[in-house]
């Protein structure tokens, strides 16, 4: 594994409805080094969430199948491959060596539970704690996460707290037992802006207090930038561009992350300038194209672009993009330039 | 919680002495009388003289005042058709057999009816799912009239594996319970199923399984008592229905209970029986609603801390 605390190797995902199979994961290939921030990036439907849950093993089978690939992960025991694990076996996994933190906060706890059951519930199942070591361990991670009296916390139910407490306390279990790797479902996406970047700088300290690995999900490009190491742009359940933040911001490769840096208001921009979006709808996941999905919306696609898919070209070192301008033969396409081209 | 009981009960005071009094005021207004108007043997001295007796003669509001004093004290007055007894008497003899049957019946439903939702939910769309709703379709469908005639011939009569009808010991109280519980059963187990369905799509769900949980703690723990919420609600009125519900099966089962003398005082125009009766049901059904409000802010600490009740 070289370093690396997962590699998840050309998984397919998809799920069996009534019309057909929708085809959400379609072959995708990245790593997570040990203590690194990745972040996955991609619009609604791309694919992104279900990947992550299916590291997890958290998506329902039926609907949803691994159809093909891998997922390698370093837990305590040594290499294992997640998905020809047995449901008994991932319950040892999860929550123990990985955590899970979901978008809304306010629907993610049990009304009905207090905050200290909710959070002693996987150190009594793990950890093989008393009831009062595991509350005074549940005591302590709510002090790491800022919440203040978290004594007086522990009796209280979810309705008494706001949305960002919440989302500390979801935090504080997540991370209670400990896990190498943290999987953060746009953690900040159901929260106000100001509690947005608390929690972001919550996760920053806490990921370099804990050495965790972390896998973020967004489609947030601020929050990428804030805080990821290394990024993989996400379209129609595939990767079609990765590499560190700055290959990303400052010298993408794929049409399709152009597009998506277009369409972020910039701070150095002209006020007058308008915002691009990009045309059109991602594809239909029933019948996905059989060439590169993003070609019916790419303003260069060439006739090879709708026939063939396009195969991962590196750029340099770890920076890969699916993307056939990247083939010697294309004809040279000049970035553009409010596409990140633009060193802050 | 103690804030919240308080203000509970002075809704159930002032929910009380309007049923009260609207009993009182439609009683007083159903056609005829209790000593039978188109009875020629009373002699108009005779008549007037009852109704004197029975302050019948009296202004309505001066016999309202006095009928309101009797109820402070528990006193219903006495029945007009069986003059021997008062009404709180035949209370205290039919309730308690009325009471039985229908705690008997609700506990049948209650357990078999929670049990086919949740297997229902948790199998969903697989055969389990389709038998316990095929099962709850039928309960709903054969009204207890039915059913409670069937069980007795076939169960009691041609079997004679259970008795037939009567009151006098506990094998007595299964046929007729089987056949009043059943529709309750259905919608028991229609309402779980969905709350279960709905509770396992929640997000909590997911939390709980991302943190490693078995799926019996996932189902106990986080499923099955924010699922039961809806049906605590309901509880309340089922119960009552059923104790008045009993109707029909007491009569097909010949079981001594109230339901029986609630029809007969009705068609007698027995207006203390009446009155008697529609106001004891409407004192269980408010204490019952009342238990189970209590019952629902301790399963839910949502509505204990909402200010006010």
């Amino acid at each position: 594994m070289s370093g690396n605390l997962l590699e998840v190797r050309d998984l397919q995902v998809s799920f069996r409805t009534y019309v057909g199979e929708i085809q959400s994961v379609r072959g995708v290939t990245f790593s997570v080094k040990k203590g690194e921030v990745l972040a996955i990036v991609g619009e609604s439907g791309c694919g992104k969430s279900v990947t992550a849950q299916t590291i997890m093993r958290l998506n329902p089978s039926p609907p949803s199948v691994i159809k093909y690939g891998s997922i390698l992960f370093e837990g305590k025991d040594g290499v294992v491959d997640i998905t020809k694990m047995s449901d008994k076996q991932m319950e040892s996994i999860r929550g123990a060596e990985m955590g899970m933190i979901f978008q809304d906060p306010m629907t993610a706890l049990n009304p009905t539970m207090t905050i200290g059951k909710q959070i002693t519930e996987g150190l009594l199942k793990h950890q093989g704690l008393s009831k009062n070591e595991a509350n005074k361990q549940a005591v302590e991670m709510l002090k790491l996460v800022g919440i203040s009296n978290p004594e007086g916390r522990m009796d209280q139910y979810p309705h008494e707290l706001s949305g960002g407490m919440r989302q500390r306390v979801m935090i504080a279990m997540a991370l209670s037992c400990r896990p190498k790797l943290l999987i953060a479902d746009e953690p900040t996406t159901a929260l106000d802006v100001t509690i947005q970047a608390q929690i972001i700088e919550l996760m920053k300290s806490l990921q370099e207090k804990t050495g965790a690995s972390i896998i973020l999900i967004t489609h947030d490009l601020g929050v990428v930038a804030e805080m990821a190491e290394r990024v993989a742009v996400m379209y129609a359940g595939m990767v079609v561009e990765q590499g560190t933040v700055d290959e990303i911001f400052y010298n993408s490769q794929h049409p399709y992350t152009w597009g998506l840096h277009r369409s972020v208001p910039r701070l150095d921009s002209n006020s007058s300038e308008e915002l691009v979006p990009i045309p059109g709808t991602p594809p239909d996941l029933f019948a996905p194209p059989k060439g590169c999905p993003f070609a019916a919306r790419c303003p260069y696609a060439m006739s090879i672009c709708t026939e063939e898919m396009p195969e991962q070209f590196t750029v340099s070192g770890e920076h890969s993009a699916a993307c056939w301008l990247l083939h010697p033969d294309a004809p040279k396409v000049e970035r553009p330039a409010i596409a990140g081209g633009i060193r802050a | 919680m103690l804030k919240f009981i308080f203000h509970r009960l002075i809704y159930m005071l002032i929910t009380l002495w309007l049923i009260i009094t609207l009993t009182f005021v439609m009683m007083k207004n159903l056609p005829g009388d209790p000593f039978g108007e188109s009875s020629q043997k009373l002699t108009p001295e005779n008549r007037a003289l009852l109704m004197a007796q029975y302050g019948l003669d009296k202004p309505l509001w001066e016999q309202y005042l006095k009928y309101f004093g009797n109820l402070l004290h528990g006193d219903f007055g006495r029945s007009f058709s069986f003059p021997a007894q008062t009404v709180t008497q035949i209370i205290q003899q039919g309730f308690p057999v009325s009471l039985q049957l229908g705690v008997v019946s609700l506990c049948i439903a209650v357990i078999v009816g929670l049990a086919l939702g949740m297997i229902a939910a948790l199998r969903h769309n697989k055969w389990q799912d389709y038998s316990a709703m095929f099962t709850a379709i039928v309960g709903i469908s054969i009204p207890s009239f039915v059913l409670a005639p069937l069980l007795s011939y076939y169960v009691g009569v041609e079997w004679g594996i259970l008795p037939a009808g009567l009151w006098e010991g506990p094998q007595y109280m299964i046929l007729p319970a089987l056949a009043l519980s059943l529709g309750t059963i259905a919608i028991l187990a229609r309402l779980m199923r969905t709350s279960m369905l709905d509770v396992l799509n929640q997000d909590f769900v997911k939390t709980a399984k991302a943190k490693g949980l078995s799926s019996s703690a996932i189902i106990w723990r986080h499923t099955v008592r924010n699922a039961i919420l809806p049906v605590i609600t309901i509880l309340g009125p089922i119960f009552v229905n059923i104790i008045t519900g009993t109707f029909v099966v007491e009569k097909v089962f010949s079981v001594p209970g109230l339901g029986t003398k609630f029809v007969e005082s009705i068609y007698s125009n027995d207006y203390t029986m009446i009155g008697g009766l529609t106001i004891f049901y409407s004192i269980v059904l408010v204490v019952v609603l009342f238990l189970t409000d209590i019952i629902y802010g301790l399963v839910d600490p949502r509505i204990r801390l909402r200010k006010g009740g």
